[in-house]
């Protein structure tokens, strides 16, 4: 009896408990792999002597990481007085969840107007000179230097307020 | 005096040569219903065995996340911290309007604000999403995988009558196997002439 009962019960329990595995195998839900990064998005505000291009955001992005690949965007700044102006820059943000997180650069040509975490720029930038209907380019770089904690599927939303002085003429 | 049932060794003789076929399907019978009741182990254990890891089995109870998962299904849930979810994982949460109430949607997307972490899901059936947040320390579930159809036989499982009728259906298909095993003809009985 325990030559032929054995073996017909042995593979019968071991195909049903391979088909529940099969089954099991079959409708298993992977864990997603989309990668959460820390989010940060720009918009600028502008005052009435200067324009810029849209009110809308020019630099969003959703996947900074530490150590990862920065974010560029460039944010053309358009004088519309009748002459030049200096334009500086600062950040307003409600959250302070990435303030230390995050670095920023800010460049107009060569010229380097800021360059430090989120926070530093809560303070207005050095100027950039926008001669009589010039247009300026400040080139936005935003990244997460490798090593900073909880900064996963945090985001912040920065207003760049930018302020425009109009240049006095030198006397003669 | 004379024996009233048939000797064991005459019975072997009378059925052994003459339906040899019997013995197959007898014995293809036997193999189909220990299949079953292994299949039925093996669910039994894919149900059980992720309690001791921090998972429950749920019955999906409506077609809001159809095609991936049936109303009638029965999906395995692994609790997890929010933080380690992630956009396209299917999770299970209190109902933000009725906490009694646990909804199984996709993650479509999630961000931290302060403690707290912040979804939007949606289910793959719904055109609209819901927006939810849990303490950044709490936990919600993930679906590790589901079994089609098993909660329908849980729901009907759960009245007393069809229970019973399950249960003894379970103990007759054992005690044919077990009874079917025991009245079996041995080979090399030792009353049977050489």
């Amino acid at each position: 009896m325990t030559l032929t009962i054995t073996p017909i019960r042995t593979a019968g329990i071991a195909s049903g408990l391979a088909l529940a595995a099969l089954l099991v195998l079959a409708f298993r839900v992977p864990a997603s792999s989309e990668m959460l990064g820390a989010g940060v998005r720009f918009t600028a505000m502008a005052p009435g002597e200067v324009h810029v291009p849209s009110t809308d955001s020019f630099l969003d992005v959703g996947e900074l990481t530490p150590g990862g690949k920065a974010a560029r965007a460039t944010l053309p700044v358009r004088n519309v007085t009748r002459g030049p102006v200096d334009v500086r820059m600062r950040a307003r943000m409600a959250s302070h969840d990435l303030d230390r997180a995050v670095r920023v650069e800010l460049r107009s040509g060569a010229r380097m107007l800021a360059s430090g975490t989120l926070a530093d720029l809560r303070r207005w930038t050095r100027p950039v000179r926008l001669e009589r209907a010039g247009e300026q380019n400040v080139h936005v770089r935003a990244w997460i230097p490798a090593g900073a904690e909880d900064t996963v599927g945090r985001r912040v939303s920065v207003r760049l307020q930018l302020d425009a002085e109009l240049v006095k003429a030198p006397r003669r | 005096m004379t024996a009233l049932t048939t000797p064991r060794s005459r019975r072997v003789r009378l059925i052994e040569p003459v339906m040899p076929a019997l013995r197959v399907l007898r014995g293809l019978l036997r193999f189909l219903g220990f299949t079953v009741a292994g299949f039925a182990v093996g669910i039994a254990l894919a149900l059980a065995v992720p309690l001791a890891f921090d998972a429950r089995p749920l019955v999906v109870l409506s077609g809001s996340m159809e095609p991936a998962l049936h109303t009638g299904d029965v999906s395995v849930v692994r609790s997890i911290a929010p933080l380690d979810a992630r956009p396209g994982d299917i999770v299970t949460f209190r109902d933000p309007d009725k906490a009694d109430r646990l909804i199984t949607h996709r993650v479509r997307a999630m961000h931290v604000q302060g403690d707290a972490v912040v979804f939007r899901t949606r289910g793959d059936a719904n055109n609209v999403s819901e927006h939810w947040r849990v303490s950044a320390s709490g936990e919600i579930g993930r679906v590790i995988y589901s079994i089609p159809k098993l909660g329908w036989v849980l729901s009907y499982a759960r009245s007393k009558g069809v229970f019973v009728l399950m249960l003894g259906a379970a103990l007759a298909l054992l005690l044919v196997l077990e009874l079917t095993a025991i009245w079996r003809p041995e080979e090399g009985d030792p009353d049977e002439p050489a």
